[in-house]
């Protein structure tokens, strides 16, 4: 167990330390618990801040931070680049530094697709609905907080952290499991993979167009691939066991 | 002491009890997971098949092979040596094998429910009857895993003794999950032509967002409570390294599952097929024992317990683990009750 030293370390002295540490390099698993443990305490003291000094809560829910996403933006003037995360995700690029030369001229005609717009829209819609719902579960976490404050009047930060806890993840159980909140989510997929579809599909006609091999080529010489990998697989374990039958019969 | 000032000083204890630990630590060191000495018996594309080496105790007769879910990586079955169920295996003298399933790629995109099944398993486990000239084995099948022994010990069932499921689901359509509401509505056919991968990315965010307060932020709080030492804080670095390596999936199998087991319910509604073949969980004959966790947020309990409905009553018997879904077997005093189990059934 690590004992307390008479003379503790400032805060100053120990964020010194952990920079010579990740300077001198640290495996990686280590800088990102000390990472997150930096991010997560930064965001407790900000919360037992602004529980000290009676501000709106409702943020310290907002659940695309919580999953470490950039903020939702559900604006239709919104640039594309806030939600590259979930693009990313998807391996939709939409950022010129990410694409290939052929995928920047995919983008040009996307631009003029009336139908990859529609999925777009639609995208947008998906988001902006599911954007609500989020909103729904901050009001509703900071509600439950607000009760459990007032019903105990505990200002003890590690109780209040605590009730943050189960206000989040009680509002989250409940809505999250309401036919709204899924069908939201369901859309928000389907619409990304729809767009995901239609932007593949833009790069196919464009490779065509070049002469070039589609992704539908790839995938049918994958596809032949695969299937003759698992016929060998196949015959090679017949064989095995052919061989070993046989074995057994010259043996006997 | 201000709210601000007590909320600094435990951040500074966090702080400091992590610069403590950390100190040491060298820039080679390596956060390791299943270190169980293993050799590969059989290898397939990304498949690999492996023999865990023999404890020097008796051995058991019946080779036993554990069959992990494709989602998440099998070593958490071997995660370090006071928490390894493979070790306990091993103390108790069962000849131990395991599929690691490997990471798909866009070459495996097409990949099927029934090439795992009726392809990969089938040929791994024709490997384990070679190797050790049994014509038995026994199947202990993790979440998915189970799901995948229980279809193949319903199509092979001369080649299976005794199948174990663990922390198995079996009903897809139980309330207490949100998970079948989440996935049910997917329009998978919108990618039955070129199926796509699903990024491994995108599932460790999903998890996660299923207890999304807890799992990303509150966990990190208060570390220099729960971590105190360099072996607990190795475990912790251990499990989240298990928690954030979660391989893609190959495209088609993660459509069919969602079609035949989310959106179907392929096992309760007996219209199941994986490939050609016809599975119905009636047609085993191998006793089953099915172990699942009271706190499971991933597989509900009820999800577990449907099985005793649609296996031969005189076959079934079925015990309840504390825990969540991962830590019903991984927490120390879940794994000891579970060897307890595992040894009276299996024998």
């Amino acid at each position: 167990m690590t004992e307390k030293n008479t003379a503790d370390p400032s805060t100053a002295e120990l964020l010194q330390n952990f920079e010579q540490l990740f300077s001198h390099s640290l495996p990686d698993e280590y800088k990102l618990l000390a990472k997150n443990s930096q991010q997560q305490a930064d965001f407790f003291k900000k919360f037992i801040q602004s529980v000290a000094d009676k501000e709106n809560l409702t943020s310290f829910w907002n659940l695309s931070e919580t999953l470490g996403f950039d903020q939702i933006q559900s604006n239709k003037n919104d640039s594309l680049n806030s939600f590259n995360w979930l693009t990313k995700l998807f391996d939709v690029s939409l950022s010129d530094n990410d694409r290939s030369p052929i995928e920047n001229l995919a983008y040009r005609f996307v631009d003029m697709s009336t139908q990859y717009q529609t999925e777009f829209i639609a995208f947008q819609k998906a988001l902006a609905e599911i954007n609500t719902l989020y909103q729904q579960i901050n009001s509703s976490a900071f509600d439950k907080f607000k009760q459990r404050q007032q019903a105990s009047d505990i200002t003890n930060p590690e109780q209040l952290c605590h009730f943050w806890l189960e206000a989040g993840e009680e509002s989250f159980k409940e809505l999250s499991s309401q036919p709204s909140y899924i069908a939201a989510q369901q859309q928000l997929f389907n619409s990304l993979t729809s767009l995901t579809d239609q932007y593949k599909e833009f790069l196919q006609q464009i490779s065509s167009l070049l002469g070039l091999p589609t992704q539908n080529d790839i995938d049918e010489l994958r596809e032949d691939i695969h299937e003759l990998r698992l016929s060998f697989a196949n015959y090679r374990d017949k064989t095995e066991a052919e061989i070993i039958t046989l074995k057994k019969q010259l043996n006997s | 002491m201000t709210h601000k000032q007590s909320a600094t000083a435990n951040w500074h204890d966090n702080l400091a009890s992590l610069n403590e630990l950390y100190k040491g630590v060298q820039e080679d060191h390596k956060v390791d997971v299943g270190m169980s000495p293993k050799v590969q018996l059989y290898k397939e594309n990304k498949l690999r098949l492996y023999q865990y080496e023999a404890l020097p105790v008796k051995q058991k007769n019946t080779p036993l092979l554990i069959v992990y879910a494709l989602v998440n990586r099998p070593f958490i079955t071997d995660l370090e040596p006071d928490r390894s169920l493979v070790l306990r295996l091993l103390e108790a003298g069962y000849p131990v094998f395991l599929i690691d399933w490997g990471y798909p790629d866009e070459s495996d995109k097409f990949t099927s429910l029934d090439d795992y099944i009726n392809g990969y398993l089938y040929r791994s486990i024709q490997q384990i009857h070679r190797h050790t000239n049994s014509k038995k084995i026994d199947l202990l099948g993790v979440c998915q895993g189970g799901v995948f022994s229980l279809c193949y010990s319903a199509l092979y069932p001369e080649s299976i003794r005794k199948v174990i499921t663990l922390v198995t689901p079996i009903n897809f359509h139980c309330d207490e999950s949100n998970l079948h509401h989440w996935v049910s509505g997917i329009k998978s056919s919108l990618s039955n032509t070129s199926p796509n991968n699903i990024p491994g990315k995108l599932l460790t965010h999903f998890f996660k967002a299923m207890r999304p307060y807890l799992l990303n932020r509150d966990k990190y709080r208060n570390l220099s409570k729960r971590i105190k030492t360099s072996t607990q804080l190795e475990t912790f670095l251990r499990m989240e390294k298990w928690i954030n390596d979660s391989p893609d999936l190959a495209g088609k199998a993660a459509i069919e599952f969602i079609e035949k087991f989310y959106q179907k319910n392929g096992f309760v509604n007996d219209n199941l097929t994986i490939g050609k073949k016809t599975v119905q969980l009636n047609k085993i004959t191998s006793p089953v024992l099915n172990l699942f966790a009271d706190n499971d947020h991933i597989v509900p309990a009820s999800s577990s317990q449907a099985l005793a409905q649609l296996i031969k009553p005189t076959l079934y018997k079925e015990s309840i683990l504390e825990g969540g879904h991962i830590g019903a077997f991984t927490r120390v005093s879940s794994q000891k009750k579970l060897i307890i189990t595992l040894k009276k059934w299996l024998g």
